[in-house]
């Protein structure tokens, strides 16, 4: 009992770190999507993003649309109102189109694809800066598994980390943890593609005879399970050869603006070396 | 022995807060990021329930802390647990020389302690993908993060207190002072 009096705080900061880090440990070896709990406390979180995400999206409609407008008209109240409401639809009309035409893309896309696909929405991403993940809308009720992989009507988006019920998480392809192997269309020079600071992307382990080429577009190979062969990842931006070392240095610059993602659709097939 | 009457309010309110915050970090503080640069309002609430909650109690509530900040960011879960858990012992060591009531204090924890989050985030990121190449400019990343950090502290610190202030009214009178 004195003993535990005396040493009561190495005691307790001992077995709370010991426990953090067995967590982290534990985390790092299983990989994220067999981690169990939390779920219900992203179920909670879900509702809260989207509301705050609505209100700014909401709040930024109206600062560009509106409130512009009425600095610089001087006209009187019922013009005004006129004018605004008029915008206002207009601005509506405008949005509706442009999530019909990107509803429209992604739809062909899918139709292209051939695999079931749900569309989700894009309610919250990463706090952090080092890291690049988003919450989406869609969840295990919704057919969304750890694994799965996502796309836009641009290309290859990431894949599925984490899901709750009603969300999931998504790592985006810029993130350091993330690869997927890919094929370069021209030359079929294979390789895997990485996450690289800056948002940008880095294709590893290409052989110094490979022929790659500025301008080149880099799709998925299909061979790790989890994408679907001829995804487009990106377009190779830049190729240098290493004096020393066995690879070429690549680098690729992603086809999907990850900075603007609003929909995005996720196959539901699983990483087939799992089934 | 006197038991800190305010322990119960403060920690429900850096929980509470805490949850909002974190929420606000993944959708409106990213709007407002500049660059890279993101405000960091986790880290203060980590450093204030060192100074100010007892052991045991404030190690529950930065480990919800950290778990949430997992669930929200990166794609490994338990780096942050690790990181909140270290900096709170930190803070639990320091609070024994030190009080963090003056703003220029608050500011220079969490500049100070921010800065080493984020080291040992690189750290963690290098020991699970050993093929993470960190950018050159990091350092000078993790300084104006840390300074950013530093200069919003008093902001979040206040707002903790002010909540602690509400919920202690609530709070029912029988856990209030315990002699």
């Amino acid at each position: 009992m004195n003993f535990f009096r005396k040493y009561r705080f190495p005691i307790i900061v001992g077995l709370f770190v010991l426990g953090a880090l067995a967590y982290f440990s534990f985390s790092a070896g299983k990989g994220v999507e067999r981690i169990p709990a939390g779920r219900y406390l992203l179920e909670v979180a879900g509702p809260v993003q989207r509301g705050i995400s609505g209100v700014g999206q909401w709040f930024n409609s109206i600062w560009r649309h509106y409130f512009a407008l009425v600095q610089a008209a001087e006209e009187n109240d019922r013009l005004r109102r006129e004018l605004a409401a008029l915008k206002q639809r207009t601005v509506d009309h405008d949005e509706l189109e442009l999530a019909n035409r990107r509803l429209k893309k992604l739809l062909e896309f899918k139709r292209n694809l051939d695999y079931p696909m749900v569309a989700a929405e894009v309610v919250g991403t990463d706090p952090s800066s080092q890291f690049k993940t988003v919450i989406i809308n869609k969840g295990s009720s919704d057919g969304v598994l750890p694994l799965m992989p996502v796309v836009c009507a641009r290309g290859a988006v990431g894949r599925i980390i984490w899901a709750s019920p009603h969300y999931a998480k998504l790592l985006l392809l810029i993130d350091p943890n993330s690869g997927v192997d890919v094929i370069v269309q021209r030359s079929r020079a294979r390789g895997v593609v990485e996450g690289a600071p800056g948002g940008e992307l880095r294709l590893k382990y290409v052989i110094h005879t490979e022929d790659v080429q500025p301008g080149d577009k880099v799709v998925t190979s299909g061979a790790a399970g989890v994408y679907p062969k001829g995804v487009l990842v990106g377009t190779v931006s830049k190729v240098r050869q290493e004096e020393d070392g066995a690879f070429q240095r690549v680098e690729i610059s992603p086809a999907v603006d990850f900075g603007r993602l609003e929909e995005v659709l996720v196959m539901l097939r699983r990483r087939q070396l799992d089934q | 022995m006197r038991r800190d009457a305010s322990r119960g309010p403060r920690a429900l309110a850096t929980l509470v807060l805490g949850f909002l915050l974190a929420v606000l970090g993944s959708t409106a503080f990213s709007w407002w990021a500049l660059g890279p640069l993101r405000l960091e309002p986790l880290i203060v609430l980590v450093v204030s329930a060192g100074y100010r909650l007892p052991l045991v109690l404030g190690f529950v509530v930065v480990m919800f802390l950290g778990y949430l900040a997992d669930l929200l960011s990166g794609g490994v879960m338990g780096l942050n647990l690790v990181i909140f858990s270290v900096i709170y012992v930190i803070c639990q060591l320091a609070r024994r020389k030190l009080d963090i009531a003056s703003w220029p204090f608050q500011m220079l924890s969490v500049g100070v302690l921010s800065v080493l989050a984020h080291l040992l985030t690189a750290g963690g990121v290098t020991l699970t993908v050993p093929s993470y190449v960190p950018p050159a400019n990091l350092p000078l990343l993790f300084l104006a993060q840390g300074l950013i950090s530093a200069l919003t502290a008093p902001l979040f610190f206040g707002l903790n207190e002010a909540l602690v202030g509400l919920l202690a009214r609530c709070w029912p009178s029988e856990y209030k002072a315990v002699p």
